[in-house]
């Protein structure tokens, strides 16, 4: 005589609850498509990495080193100067206070639109045409000042010329954009302030006889940006 | 019929706005003596010919003798000096026209730098313009924002007679005049 077993109390599995199983699925959905826009966003960035090397390390050996500075610069950047305050206060002889001092770092760029362009003759001699022009000119520079521990920045310019805006630097950072508004061209300033210190970039957006000069007002913002106060 | 009673509130609000103009008036007026824009119009502004040296003209002159290497800066309008601004006024994207008027003021005022931290006293110029010299040193301009007015300080090596080396000379319009304040 054969039996048959139509059921096994003791195999009885019981299966997940729907609403696990939908909890579940939802949340590996959400994860991939975590995974898929870091890397999307990864790739696109392929193309211009937020930071290429380190710029402070052009500074290393220096009185800036150690002191909260760009950490990007444009690609035009050659290499940096830097003045200590002592130096600076020794410029002119009398300066009291040279803790207050701020300390400067001059890169200078790449390019013979950002070389130096100057006739060694009187003013009086130069060609009018060429000094209309834009042809006669000094090299362009990015000057980066941090003025450790203080907590200011300077006093807001005016003149009909300007346009001032503020430019946030990410992190809960504000800077204060000061553009002059020569027909596309000019003086361009950031200046901002955290708990570290007061920074302020300046550069020239110069108009030259094949072009123009200088950095743009989009890379100053992001060197402003880069500028690491954890160093 | 009118009301002949004086309202006293009336009187009150009419006080508080003559005292509130007064206040803008002053403040104002100090405003524009201290500021580095609101300057007078230098050099072959629609021909004029006043206006020819001067602490303006030696301070648009050490502005100059940084970014351009122009030389001497002996507070005296001259050939050489117009044609400077214009190499000035073409790199920066102004209308070339050798005419310091507000535009070029303040293009020239943003290119000053703060030496000392904002906000504090380090007792002395306080202001640079900088741009990199052809034999290593920097060439460069230091002004003075005292109380009182700007000043343009006297950069050995640039100035020249009748200006004197080291000395700090206010932004006037006609004659030198050491920056002295009252305090």
């Amino acid at each position: 005589m054969t039996s048959v077993v139509t059921h096994n109390p003791r195999s009885h599995r019981r299966l997940p609850r729907p609403e696990l199983m939908i909890g579940i699925g939802v949340g590996l959905i959400v994860v991939l498509l975590v995974v898929v826009v870091i890397m999307s966003v990864q790739a696109l960035g392929d193309d211009e990495p937020v930071v290429r090397t380190d710029a402070s390390a052009l500074t290393d050996g220096t009185c800036a080193e150690g002191l909260a500075q760009p950490t990007w610069v444009p690609a035009a950047v050659l290499d940096a100067t830097v003045e200590c305050p002592d130096e600076i206060a020794s410029r002119i002889g009398y300066l009291s206070a040279t803790d207050r001092l701020g300390t400067w770092v001059v890169y200078s760029l790449d390019g013979v639109e950002n070389a130096e362009a100057l006739p060694g003759d009187p003013a009086d001699r130069w060609s009018r045409a060429d000094a209309e022009a834009g042809a006669i000119h000094p090299a362009t520079t990015i000057v980066f000042v941090v003025y450790p521990g203080a907590t200011e920045i300077s006093e807001k310019l005016r003149g009909q010329n300007l346009i001032i805006s503020d430019t946030d630097l990410g992190e809960g950072r504000t800077a204060r954009l000061t553009r002059v508004d020569n027909n596309g061209y000019g003086p361009v300033r950031l200046e901002w302030a955290d708990d570290d210190g007061s920074y302020l970039l300046l550069s020239v957006v110069g108009r030259t006889a094949d072009g123009r000069s200088g950095p743009t007002v989009e890379e100053l913002v992001r060197m402003a940006e880069s500028v690491n106060p954890e160093r | 019929m009118a009301d002949g009673g004086s309202k006293p509130w009336v009187h009150f609000v009419g006080i508080g706005v003559g005292v509130a103009l007064v206040a803008y008036l002053v403040s104002f007026s100090d405003e524009v003596r201290y500021a580095w824009t609101d300057r007078d119009r230098v050099g072959t502004c629609e021909n004029r010919t006043s206006d020819e040296q001067g602490g303006e003209v030696l301070a648009l002159q050490s502005i100059l003798a940084a970014t351009t290497g122009f030389t001497p800066a002996d507070s005296r309008w001259d050939k050489g000096t117009e044609t400077a601004t214009l190499a000035l006024q073409g790199w920066t994207g102004l209308d070339p026209n050798g005419c310091v008027e507000d535009s070029t003021w303040v293009t020239m005022r943003v290119l000053a730098v703060p030496i000392c931290a904002p906000g504090r006293d380090c007792g002395g110029p306080d202001h640079r313009v900088r741009f990199p010299g052809t034999e290593g040193d920097p060439r460069e301009a230091w002004f003075a924002h005292d109380e009182c007015d700007w000043g343009t300080y006297a950069f050995p090596g640039v100035v020249a007679s009748p200006v004197s080396s080291g000395a700090v000379y206010a932004f006037g319009e006609d004659d030198l005049v050491a920056l002295r304040c009252d305090r």
